[in-house]
């Protein structure tokens, strides 16, 4: 045994080895230090949500996170979102750098986070905005939280959600929404329409096979700089174009007047040429008669975003996504120069 | 000539629903059925017209009004007879007398 220990092969070696400990000693001391160094001072819910946190993909939101303005990149986003619940891998929606958030983002983003049948189990997290203001807007949405039905404390934003038209809730809505902007809580009989209309068509239009199954997504929100609240909806059906029961019609449109553009079958629908995707001829207004509360004045700046499309009803512009949205989205404003009644 | 009423705020309800009841409460189609149907046929009967007072409501829905009205006139297969013996009150929404009477009218396109 002695004469092992001293042999040069052995010496050489135990050299080698002891030296590779130490360097490994030091490098773990090293990374304890910087450890300790990172935590220092944070406190231990911070400590442990970050432990968390570092479990899940980070997947960073497009700076300017407004689906009416940045339509494709917002999709872009969703599409990543959609594709790591597929793999199951969790995911964190990381908001910290945004620069612009809207509220028709965050009902897009409440559509998806808070229903199961699309997260699948796959568990969700989110950060909020470094801005102050755009962090304030998030907290109060509920969608990284509780769900903001008690909307009783805030100031910003409303959200709610259902699978039928609720009169209830959209009178609601409606007197928060006028007490704002014209100073008294009023009746606003388009709006009242529009939301009724848009409730409905989620039952029918959503999942025509699924009457009443689909849940539809709602935010009210009240930017105050410019004095005007706006009314974003969403379902995550199968958008106008891609309902069953809308074939036959955009069959006899593309038969008889050479239209497949889903562009301009949106302009047929409005214009009240359709007859009905439900095909009983005197079905089928509430889209047309959506479009007519805008040229009566009961609100602004209509927006409709379904498959591939994307139209601003008040600039008369249609435009075709390059990314499709598998359901219907409507926004509109209402500001001081609409119609109401008290 | 004496009037018939129905105040919709006040006989049904301040929240119209849609069409119909699968879709959400005080729809058009129970408003038919129980309240618009029963008195226009007591209307016709007393020879009568039927003023209906659309005021005081959140507002309709496109849907219900349809289902209400323009399902009034297919009870009849006749929009003449409805659009005859119908009279409206709309303070609040000017547009709304225009729009029934045109969902009256088209109730039985087909």
């Amino acid at each position: 045994m002695k004469k092992l220990y001293s042999t040069p092969e052995y010496k050489k070696r135990n050299t080698k080895r002891a030296k590779d400990r130490l360097k490994q000693q030091l490098l773990s001391k090293e990374k304890a230090k910087a450890k300790r160094r990172a935590t220092d001072g944070v406190p231990i819910a911070v400590q442990r949500e970050r432990r968390v946190i570092s479990k899940f993909e980070s997947l960073p939101a497009p700076p300017n996170f407004s689906f009416v303005e940045n339509t494709v990149a917002v999709l872009a986003y969703l599409e990543r979102i959609q594709d790591k619940i597929k793999q199951r891998i969790p995911i964190l929606i990381n908001l910290k750098d945004i620069t612009n958030l809207t509220n028709d983002a965050i009902v897009l983003l409440l559509a998806i986070v808070k229903n199961p049948t699309i997260t699948n189990g796959v568990p969700i997290k989110g950060n909020y905005p470094r801005d102050e203001e755009l962090r304030k807007i998030f907290q109060e949405s509920g969608v990284f939280g509780a769900n903001g039905n008690d909307g009783e404390h805030k100031n910003y934003i409303l959200t709610r959600q259902n699978k039928k038209a609720e009169g209830g809730i959209a009178n609601e809505l409606i007197k928060r929404a006028t007490l704002i902007v014209f100073g008294q809580e009023a009746r606003c009989p388009g709006v009242y329409r529009a939301l009724m209309e848009s409730m409905a068509n989620t039952c029918y239009h959503a999942k025509p096979a699924q009457i009443g199954h689909e849940t539809w997504w709602l935010t009210v929100y009240h930017e105050r700089a410019l004095n005007k609240v706006s009314f974003a909806f969403i379902d995550m059906g199968v958008g106008i174009f891609k309902s069953s029961k809308m074939s036959g019609f955009r069959n006899q449109l593309s038969t008889f007047f050479g239209i497949t553009d889903n562009r301009d079958v949106l302009k047929e629908i409005i214009n009240g040429r359709k007859m009905s995707s439900t095909k009983i001829p005197y079905r089928g207004k509430g889209l047309p008669n959506i479009y007519k509360g805008l040229e009566r004045n009961y609100y602004s700046n209509l927006k409709i975003i379904s498959n591939d499309v994307k139209a601003d009803l008040s600039a008369d512009k249609f435009e075709k996504l390059s990314k499709e949205f598998s359901g219907t989205f409507l926004y509109w404003e209402l500001n001081n120069t609409n119609r109401w009644t008290s | 000539m004496d009037k018939l009423i129905i105040k919709i705020a006040d006989d049904y309800t301040t929240i119209p629903g849609v069409r119909e009841e699968i879709e959400g409460d005080f729809p058009g189609e129970e408003f038919l059925e129980k309240i618009l149907l029963p008195k226009f046929k007591q209307a016709l009967s007393e020879k009568k017209k039927l003023l209906i007072d659309l005021d005081g409501t959140a507002g309709y829905a496109t849907s219900f009004l349809e289902a209400a009205f323009g399902g009034l006139a297919r009870e009849y297969n006749d929009s003449k007879i409805v659009l005859a013996n119908l009279e409206f009150k709309s303070d609040e929404d000017p547009f709304l007398e225009d729009d029934i009477a045109e969902y009256i009218k088209e109730a039985n396109d087909k």
